[in-house]
């Protein structure tokens, strides 16, 4: 067996010595044979006459000794790979078009699988990560403390179940201190997850003020410097000494959002207390590690026990939210819009999908001109003996060169276009910055050559097999098949169709994003302005927090061009948290809820419709809580009666009495343009709470003049306060829809490019068409037609296969829109004028292509024309 | 093309070709002269032919070859018997004599 594979090896890679040798040794064998005649008395003439005879025909052997060799086939392969890599040498022209229509359409594609990849496909960069499971709700609601604990302590089939909790926070480095992304993190998270460390260790237990920095905060705050070990950061005023740099692929388990800071949960006292109070701190993700021999299903199927008897045990077994799923961590690791990536990759995917159709239709068609011009070249093959399969394998071979050449290009393409993208994937929050790596692995590069391949086959094929079914009399005879092309223009058709589907998608949300920037959010954002501020948690004392921050409204209030200034914890279109009404009578109500402070509605210019504000100085726990509800909550639980006086409970976990003190007028919380759903304002700082506060200003004046008075101001408070960002709420409501905006603006380069392959493929068509019958026009110019007609005719030849398409694709966006219009919320509605507008750019830009050949045509000299055979 | 006036079918001129070797190295010329010899001429082979099948008993690792100078001082290749080679001739020896026999008593009887 290994003697048969080097002997192959060795034929195929040493062919020209092989055969050197085999021509050597028959030489030599044929000589024997003469001079055995020679010596047998035979004249020289009659001997070798002899010889010749005995021995055979030389290159009959040859050729059965090139069978015996057993590596026919790949020496096949390789040499019609070196004969289409001759022929695509010898027309330049045609290759690179071919080459760049295909790299396009490759490159696309490549481009968009590395953000599939990075979102859906792959595994978490730690060790063994199918044996890693993520544990989640099916409604992706986080878990809280107590159920953790249950898991950590019941679950048998995980050797180790940890818990992570990504917060706001801030990191201090040698004083310069910044917003940070920090997990709090239990100190089994590196042994759980797996993480290779390459730089230091990670922290081993829980009360160790250590810390691990991330790569990108190595490489911004420490300019990757070897010392970093050992050295000291504060974070939430704790000290912490760095013990380790995670590895930079490596993103914490809140990806997309970077994670910063990784620290045990036990130097974080006041989130530690919080914890061990039980209270639903409802941010944890939980991880855990198979045992071995234990699947996912099994463990997914005893976590769910364990927190059915959870539930039960509380006595509240039909409050138990949906119920938990452990799978592998494949993409990003959470489950936060799992469905909205499902839609996002399916319409990426049939995007670019349909630009690689569009270009391989182009190239196809490229090839069926090219195959009706080389009629002769393949006849003559069939008439030296080949068969119509290797015809077909050949000219396949040309065409995979081509598509390999697109491949190349491609890629280079895919890898400029991912550097793009991710330079502009949108940053959601002010604070919160993406790490997704959309780098090209070789994943990427499989799934390339693969398109590769397909490309091939999908604009090669037919070429191919009409161009190796020809008859040897008629391709002699110069009679070309070219009525190909005209006869079917369906290609043709079908390339306006799908780039006129893409404009029309493109330009259904470029006209969503247009709505979107006008819709109204229900708050005032002209003039208005946002400050992130801090104070260290060590003022744990909450009265003294509330008085300062009242100081600092004072100060702020007092700056002129300052209308009015009021705190909240989350600014508005963040994604806050939710809590539990209920009222009597009336099934509890899920809401989302803020923490805001006096003056909120007034700052933000929301309309009280009922009520008053929150009272300034009704701030002592112990009273009983005000709340404000917004309209869709005052109608869902109260109908038509005023909320105004009564008394609800507030809590999920454990719900406290509260009473309603205003109503407010609907405005957006989640997003801009949103249906209105039950919100509920509590009162900001109440209780104790984190450092944080968000201070809203509402200024007379242009927002960009405030920032630096208000800066200025805000750090003259002192006592510790850190002022972050500092920016006017416009900026906040724009980068809300910033992803809307990044998809628009991807859908639209789409819809571009494949507007422009589909018109290039027209131009050539028609170019092709008329060089192909400049005979005939020359004949019938002859005959009377005038030039007019002529370029009339190709004119409309043009229009017809262009209005064909249109009419088609028209209709098929039509239906489109229906079904489109209930899966995306407030994008999916169009107005009839983005069809008129696309039908119009594409009669244009028919017009535009066809009229340099029309002009051709009617340019033609019958003399020479007829004179043209 | 050439196989038709082989008389013989494809595994036998293995055989042969094995057994010519058997006894020492030689190089195609004097393979062919050695079968010429000792079937006295009644075998037509075409001489050329023999080197493919030579090729494939290499390339099945029955036989190796090495370049060398004939007596002649001209350089050739000489081809000589594998241990797997001379397992193979023992068997194919056995099988064939069995065969043989076998027919031969087939037609005394009929």
């Amino acid at each position: 067996m290994l003697h048969d594979l080097s002997f192959r090896l060795r034929s195929l890679f040493k062919r020209s010595i092989v055969e050197q040798e085999l021509d050597d040794e028959l030489r030599a064998h044929f000589d024997h044979l003469v001079e055995a005649h020679l010596s047998r008395g035979l004249a020289r003439d009659a001997a070798i006459r002899r010889a010749r005879l005995e021995f055979g025909g030389l290159d009959q052997i040859k050729e059965e000794h090139r069978d015996a060799r057993g590596i026919g086939f790949i020496e096949v392969i390789m040499r019609d790979f070196r004969h289409a890599l001759r022929q695509a040498r010898r027309s330049p022209g045609f290759s690179l078009m071919a080459v760049v229509c295909l790299g396009f359409g490759i490159g696309v594609n490549t481009a968009i699988f590395g953000v599939i990849n990075a979102v859906v496909l792959r595994p978490m960069p730690v060790a063994e990560p199918d044996r890693l499971l993520m544990v989640s709700r099916g409604n992706g609601e986080p878990f809280s403390y107590p159920t953790y604990l249950a898991f950590r302590n019941r679950a048998s089939l995980m050797s180790g179940i940890v818990a992570a909790v990504p917060m706001e926070s801030d990191l201090d480095v040698d004083g310069n201190s910044n917003i940070a992304v920090a997990e709090v993190v239990s100190a089994n998270y590196a042994e759980v997850m797996g993480i290779r460390m390459s730089v230091g260790r990670w922290f081993t237990d829980d009360r160790d003020p250590a810390a691990v920095i991330s790569h990108a905060v190595w490489e911004n705050r420490f300019k990757l410097s070897p010392d970093v070990i050992g050295h000291t950061i504060r974070s939430e005023a704790q000290t912490y000494t760095i013990v380790g740099v995670a590895p930079a692929e490596f993103g914490g388990v809140f990806a997309p959002m970077r994670t910063d800071i990784w620290v045990p949960v036990q130097t974080r006292p006041r989130l530690a207390e919080q914890l061990e109070e039980g209270k639903a701190f409802g941010l944890l993700l939980i991880f855990g590690r198979l045992r071995d021999g234990v699947t996912a299903a099994q463990a997914s199927a005893e976590l769910n026990a364990i927190d059915t008897h959870l539930w039960g045990e509380r006595g509240a077994l039909d409050q138990r939210p949906s119920p938990i799923v452990a799978e592998e961590v494949r993409g990003l690791p959470n489950r936060g819009g799992r469905s909205l990536k499902r839609v996002l990759t399916t319409l990426l995917g049939a995007v670019v999908g349909v630009v690689l159709l569009i270009a391989c239709v182009n190239v196809g068609h490229l090839l069926l001109a090219r195959g009706a011009l080389r009629q002769r070249e393949l006849a003559v093959r069939v008439a030296l003996g080949a068969s119509r399969w290797r015809l077909l394998q050949q000219l396949l071979t040309e065409t995979l060169v081509l598509a390999l050449g697109g491949a190349i290009f491609g890629v280079v393409l895919a890898v400029w276009t991912n550097r793009l993208l991710q330079a502009t994937f949108p940053a959601f929050v002010a604070v919160f910055a993406l790490h997704v790596d959309l780098s090209l692995d070789w994943r990427a590069l499989v799934f390339t050559i693969i398109i590769a391949l397909v490309a091939t086959v999908l604009c090669g094929l037919l070429p191919a097999s009409r161009a190796s079914r020809l008859r040897i009399g008629a391709a002699f005879k110069n009679e070309i098949a070219g009525g190909n092309l005209r006869r079917r223009p369906v290609g043709l058709v079908a390339q306006v169709v799908m780039s006129l589907v893409l404009l029309f998608v493109a330009g259904s949300f470029l006209q969503g994003l247009a709505q979107l920037q006008a819709t109204d959010p229900g708050f005032e954002v002209t003039g208005r302005l946002y400050a992130h501020t801090a104070l260290p948690s060590s003022e744990a004392d909450v009265d003294r927090r509330r008085l300062f921050y009242s100081q600092v409204l004072e100060r702020l209030r007092a700056i002129p061009g300052v209308q009015s200034a009021a705190l909240t914890l989350v600014l508005p279109l963040i994604p806050a948290g939710s809590d539990c009404v209920s009222v009597r009578d009336v099934p509890e109500i899920k809401a989302t809820a803020s923490d805001v402070g006096t003056g909120y509605f007034e700052t933000l210019g929301i309309n009280l419709v009922e009520g008053h504000d929150f009272a300034p100085d009704e701030l002592h726990a112990g009273t009983v809580a005000s709340v404000i509800v917004n309209q869709s909550l005052a109608r869902l639980a109260w109908r038509e009666r005023s909320p105004v006086g009564q008394r609800v409970m507030v809590g999920c976990e454990a719900p406290e009495p509260a009473i309603v003190v205003a109503v407010a007028s609907d405005s957006a919380i989640r997003a801009v343009g949103e249906i209105p759903k039950p919100h509920l304002y509590r009162r900001i700082m109440r209780k104790a709470g984190g450092g944080f506060a968000t201070i809203l200003v509402a200024a007379d004046r242009d927002p960009a003049t405030m920032v630096q008075p208000i800066r200025q101001a805000l750090l003259a408070m002192g006592q510790g306060i850190r002022v972050y960002e500092v920016r006017p709420l416009s900026i906040q409501v724009e980068q809300s829809y910033a992803a809307v905006r990044w998809l628009t603006t991807v859908l639209a380069v789409f819809g571009v490019l494949a507007l422009l392959l589909a018109s290039v493929g027209l131009y050539g068509s028609i170019a092709y068409r008329v060089a192909l019958r400049t005979q005939e026009i020359g004949v019938r110019m002859a005959l009377g037609a005038r030039r007019s007609d002529v370029f009339r005719e190709v004119l409309t030849h043009g229009l017809v296969i262009v209005l064909t398409g249109v009419v088609i694709g028209e209709v098929l966006t039509a239906a489109l829109t229906g079904v489109a219009g209930s899966t995306l919320e407030g994008v999916g509605r169009t107005s009839p004028s983005i069809h008129v507008a696309i039908g119009v750019i594409w009669v244009a830009v028919a017009l535009a292509a066809c009229y340099l050949p029309a002009a051709r045509a009617a340019r033609v000299d019958p003399l020479v024309a007829l004179r043209h055979e | 093309m050439s196989h038709d006036r082989v008389d013989l079918p494809q595994g036998t001129l293995d055989l042969l070709l094995l057994k010519t070797v058997a006894d020492g190295p030689r190089h195609g010329w004097s393979i062919a002269e050695r079968l010429h010899q000792i079937t006295s001429a009644t075998l037509h082979i075409r001489q050329g032919s023999l080197y493919p099948a030579l090729h494939r008993l290499e390339r099945a690792g029955l036989i190796k070859a090495e370049w060398g100078t004939s007596d002649n001082n001209r350089r050739a290749k000489y081809y000589e018997l594998t241990k797997r080679g001379r397992a193979r001739l023992h068997t194919e020896v056995s099988a064939w004599r069995k065969l043989s026999a076998a027919i031969a008593q087939v037609l005394e009887i009929a």
